[in-house]
């Protein structure tokens, strides 16, 4: 096996010249049709767009670029819409490029990550955070890396599953084939993106407290989210299945278990809602 | 040249003899080709170039090329100048597209050679540099041209309406925040305008009066839902400019000139609609004057407003 350092360099090279990532079939043919139908809604617009990881940072990088005079501040599809417009939305969609083959195992892992979000939208609002669109945002996005892994460094992101499979913590092994973890490969790349600070710390520290400068609140909630819709078992990430969880988290977020129980009778029927989508795109898919 | 070579994005197909001479323009420049259309677009929308070479060798190359001048100018790419390769023999045919000599900055034949190539890209450079008008700030154009647009409006037939458009309690925001987060404001309202505006009506015009007022020129009938678009979109954004404490209060804590602390409401967007028929107003200095009565009186109500002067 390479030594994680040189591999770090060379996995940070190649990540400064990526220059975007295939989005799913179906969902590019939905927009477009959305687009194109009179009477469709931007928020209806958003809402599909929120659903796939890939187009949400197309959208959020170019609404966040400096040339346009608006670095750095938008943290959300629908405040970056309102700048973009229609036109602007169309001619990006043009450019997506579409994935050839896709597996079932990878669409769990976007399966997951609406999941995440769903439920990060619904603590937010719990918590009566002023930011809970922006932090869904987060959620949809906390596994970028991982979605990266499996694109561009597929034969790695191979490795990392076995290694994971014979009983290794799936950080550890990130580590060891990459060089570094996933949060920090999405977090990378979103700030390459100029992606709004507090989107990039919340994946960032996903899985590790410590790495938390300023969004303690924001943060916990991303990382008990991910550990509920593992432990409610909505899709499918690397994790076989649960990430280890700071119990800090709950001391921050001053939740207890009946907050828990609350959580997850919200987040019950969304997901039912989102199962339909999800298992139309898959047929379609096939 | 100093610094950085300027960055030229050129889409030649590879088997083109201009794909050859295109090369001597390395020297000054950095140059980027592209083949698929995706790609091109991608790449200026992404990270646009100063210059843009577009061959069309024919006429299956003009639907990407329109979109490429929609593109410059609803989305704030004035910047770019677009430099069109022909056939001399395509010209005869291509001269009733009437969108094309209207936006492109230059065009040179295929037949061209390597000395004229590097001096039409030596003068658009230039000339993109100096286009004088338009706001800097937003690339909208500015009072010469607005003063032209408002005397066209004036001897229109169509029922048209001037609108004025400003922010409220600007000053107390840029203090707070200080200039550049303010020009950031200024910047995203004008991409509020131009996005609710142009999707409604694309030939209208909008223009910067400067620092945070603007005027755009619409059909009469579409006033209410653009003035009611653009406020709706205001609203939305602003908690992305607002710190989170002012947020949360609900309002800013200022000093007044006489050294004590005071609360100002936070930003919103007052628009003052004047609609014009044909012989109602002589000079635009008129409508202006009626604007400003008006532009008073939403002034005075809280938060973003619109209002229409509805005399005759």
């Amino acid at each position: 096996m390479s030594d994680p350092s040189e591999k770090r360099k060379e996995v940070k090279k190649k990540l400064r010249k990526l220059e975007g990532l295939p989005s799913l079939p179906p969902i590019v043919q939905k927009l477009n049709a959305l687009i194109e139908d009179e009477r469709s809604s931007i928020s209806q617009i958003a809402e599909l767009i929120e659903k796939d990881q890939v187009i949400t940072t197309k959208v959020l990088r170019l609404a966040n670029s400096a040339f346009y005079g608006f670095p750095r501040k938008v943290s959300t599809v629908q405040q970056a819409m309102m700048l973009l417009g229609i036109n602007v939305l169309k001619i990006l969609i043009m450019t997506s490029s579409l994935f050839e083959i896709i597996h079932k195992e990878d669409i769990g892992l976007w399966e997951h990550s609406i999941g995440v979000a769903a439920c990060t939208k619904i603590m937010a609002e719990k918590k009566e955070l002023t930011d809970a669109q922006e932090l869904a945002t987060a959620g949809l996005l906390h596994d970028l890396g991982k979605v990266v892994q499996m694109l561009t460094f597929k034969e790695d992101y191979l490795k990392v599953k076995d290694l994971v499979r014979s009983g290794m913590d799936l950080l550890e092994a990130e580590n060891i084939i990459f060089g570094m973890d996933h949060a920090e490969m999405g977090s990378f790349l979103m700030r390459q993106w100029n992606l709004p600070e507090k989107l990039i710390e919340i994946v960032y520290a996903h899985h590790d407290l410590s790495r938390i400068k300023k969004f303690k609140v924001e943060t916990s909630l991303l990382h008990l989210a991910d550990l509920l819709v593992h432990a409610r078992g909505y899709g499918e990430s690397a994790y076989l299945r649960i990430p280890p969880f700071h119990k800090k988290a709950l001391e921050i977020l001053k939740f207890d278990l009946t907050d828990i129980k609350d959580i997850f009778l919200k987040l019950e029927p969304k997901l039912y809602e989102l199962k339909f989508f999800t298992e139309e795109l898959k047929r379609e898919l096939t | 040249m100093k610094g950085k070579k300027p960055k030229i994005l050129t889409f030649i197909p590879k088997k083109s003899t201009f794909s050859e001479k295109i090369k001597i323009l390395k020297k000054n420049y950095t140059l980027k080709n592209f083949t698929k259309s995706k790609d091109l677009l991608s790449a200026v929308l992404f990270d646009p170039p100063k210059i843009l070479i577009y061959y069309l060798e024919n006429e299956s190359k003009l639907k990407l090329l329109e979109t490429l001048l929609n593109l410059k100018q609803n989305f704030n790419l004035v910047s770019m100048g677009i430099m069109l390769i022909i056939e001399r023999e395509n010209l005869k045919s291509l001269l009733a597209e009437e969108i094309l000599w209207k936006s492109i900055d230059d065009f040179l034949f295929s037949q061209a050679d390597e000395e004229e190539l590097m001096l039409r890209v030596k003068i658009g450079l230039h000339r993109q540099e100096r286009i004088a008008d338009n706001n800097p700030l937003t690339g909208l154009p500015g009072n010469v041209s607005i003063e032209h647009a408002l005397r066209r409006a004036l001897e229109s037939n169509e029922l048209l309406t001037v609108a004025y458009v400003d922010l409220d309690n600007f000053k107390a925001y840029n203090d707070l925040y200080g200039f550049s987060a303010g020009d950031e404001v200024i910047k995203n309202l004008a991409r509020i305008l131009q996005t609710t505006i142009f999707e409604k009506s694309p030939k209208s015009f909008i223009g910067h009066i400067g620092g945070d007022d603007f005027i755009f020129i619409i059909p009469s009938e579409l006033t209410e839902e653009i003035c009611q678009g653009i406020i709706k979109k205001f609203n939305l954004l602003l908690p992305a400019f607002l710190k989170e404490e002012d947020l949360k209060r609900g309002y800013f804590i200022c000093k007044n000139r006489a050294g004590e602390l005071c609360k100002i409401p936070l930003l919103s967007v007052s628009i003052a609609g004047v609609p014009i028929k044909k012989g109602k107003f002589k000079h635009p200095g008129e409508v202006a004057s009626r604007a400003a009565q008006v532009k008073s009186y939403v002034k005075s109500l809280p938060g973003s407003n619109y209002f229409i002067d509805r005399r005759e």
